[in-house]
């Protein structure tokens, strides 16, 4: 919740000041916020829905009017990922609803407390994971990420791939693990192999691309499965580091989008052949790459930031109950840091060309969400508990349900209400 | 109450942009004003427990608002076969 109000802030601190069209983009920034607070406040399923549409119409107008030149395709693949993952989580929460065995309720606190048939159980997760799979999202219902996170104005990508996107990983918290239980835990050697195979492909996709935004994007997607190996292993670890990887990661990806958008704007471009030598002191952007330094850093894992405290958490909580898919994503970790350094190498270093380096400096003004955010993901680094102190109450209940290393502890009472954090 | 601030913060100020001039710089401003009044009414609410935001009547209310407005689409269509 704070996350989402946070990369919010940044992102309307982050908007051009010469916006098109300011009062219909900030109305749509801010109907995007409204639908992500209502889903991460809900403590009713149908409630959620109605909050997780309210974040496809307007996400969907601000890449449709504001976006790239190819910003109507990635629209439109937008709005039909987005409304397949929308039916999905409908028709899975009626489901839920009627199915419940207390009658027709839809509060959290009821769904959690009936368990349903494991055969009842695994269908409602097959939607419920296409429907928050959609929107994380993971390999192979990515479709619509790299290309609408390329066309997407920054202030938008920030938005979705900093907080709408965590949004899928809540869902699969949320409906997978905390409904239903028995389904996950069968299903948990497929979600770990995805995730697994969303961290190495997002990883090698990124060393290959030539677009800074579909690097970040790519990036985005490998994080992303190591998000759902660490929902998979559902160990009492690995759910902190669920919730630790959504709050870091939110933040480094907002600020790599970010200081994308910022170097886009100032030089023109964002094709990495095209830049080089833009840490020169006099005529580069030195203040944005630096700041890019550490963003890539964080990304790749390195102490002291935040990254490394989630990946940390993530790997060591999977490592118990999932060993393979684990050094998977430690591998695609590594290859996190080879497209950074290749990023940087290239951008950063070289030549700078007379011809075309003229380019204004950044502002203060412009730097300030920059600036933001690279200090929060310094200090959720230096400070671990920033980040587990919150989550640790919260999903050890589910751990004792779910996860098969904690049977020793299934006696332990049923969830009666709903554990998670607003 | 304090949640609730964090849902109609943003609806209230995504409303009352609309009312506001094209050109004005107040369009930027508010926009800030109103992401940064939620970011610290959200920091206010850091150790409230989510139960106390109840919103069950909004699914209710949605759901009843859709059951009239289709009765009334069918009344609408009926009078106009006739």
């Amino acid at each position: 919740m704070l996350l989402a109000a946070l990369i919010t802030a940044m992102a309307v601190l982050a908007t051009p000041l010469q916006q098109v069209r300011p009062r219909l983009f900030y109305g749509l920034l801010l109907a995007t916020n409204l639908g992500l607070m209502g889903s991460f406040l809900a403590r009713n399923a149908l409630l959620f829905v109605l909050a997780y549409e309210l974040i496809l119409i307007p996400t969907t107008l601000l890449v449709a009017i504001w976006g790239g030149e190819r910003r109507a395709g990635a629209a439109i693949r937008f709005l039909i990922y987005g409304a397949v993952s929308g039916i999905a989580l409908l028709s899975a929460v009626l489901a839920f609803g009627w199915l419940n065995p207390g009658g027709v309720d839809f509060s959290f606190a009821a769904l959690a407390h009936h368990a349903l048939p494991p055969d009842q159980q695994r269908i409602l997760l097959a939607l419920v994971l296409l429907a928050f799979g959609l929107k994380l999202p993971v390999v192979p219902l990515h479709g619509w990420q790299p290309l609408t996170y390329s066309q997407a104005p920054t202030p938008v990508a920030m938005l979705l791939s900093g907080a709408v996107s965590k949004l899928g990983a809540y869902g699969l918290l949320r409906f997978g693990i905390g409904f239903l239980p028995d389904a996950w835990s069968d299903w948990s050697p497929w979600i770990a192999a995805i995730g697994a195979v969303s961290a190495i492909y997002g990883a090698l996709n990124a060393i290959a691309q030539l677009d800074m935004r579909r690097l970040v994007a790519y990036s985005s997607l490998g994080h992303m499965g190591f998000l759902l190996l660490a929902l998979a292993a559902a160990t009492p670890l690995s759910l902190q580091g669920v919730m630790a990887q959504i709050l870091a990661h939110g933040l480094i990806i907002a600020l790599l989008f970010c200081l994308v958008g910022l170097v886009e704007t100032k030089t023109g471009t964002a094709q990495i052949p095209e830049l080089s030598g833009l840490l020169n002191a006099q005529r580069g952007l030195p203040f944005t790459m630096g700041l890019m330094l550490l963003a890539l850093m964080a990304a790749a894992g390195v102490p002291g930031q935040a990254g490394f405290v989630a990946e940390l958490l993530v790997f060591e909580g999977s490592w118990v109950a999932y060993p393979i898919p684990t050094l998977v994503c430690l591998l695609s970790s590594g290859f996190t840091a080879v497209y950074a350094v290749r990023l940087f190498n290239r951008v950063g270093f070289g030549r700078l060309d007379n011809a075309t380096a003229n380019w204004a400096s950044t502002t203060w003004m412009e730097r300030a969400p920059a600036l933001v955010l690279t200090a929060l993901v310094v200090v959720g680094g230096i400070w671990p508990t920033l980040l587990t102190g919150l989550s640790e109450t919260a999903t050890a209940p589910l751990a004792l349900r779910s996860s098969d290393a904690v049977t020793v502890i299934a006696s332990a009472a049923p969830l009666t209400s709903s554990p998670l954090p607003a | 109450m304090t949640l609730l601030l964090l849902l109609l913060i943003p609806l209230l100020a995504a409303c009352g942009l609309q009312l506001l001039p094209v050109a004005s710089p107040w369009v930027r401003r508010t926009a800030q004003a109103a992401a940064l009044a939620q970011l610290a009414t959200g920091l206010l609410a850091w150790r409230q427990p989510p139960a106390d935001l109840s919103l069950s009547w909004l699914p209710k209310l949605g759901l009843r608002l859709w059951i009239w407005g289709s009765m009334a689409s069918a009344c609408r269509w009926c009078c106009w076969r006739r």
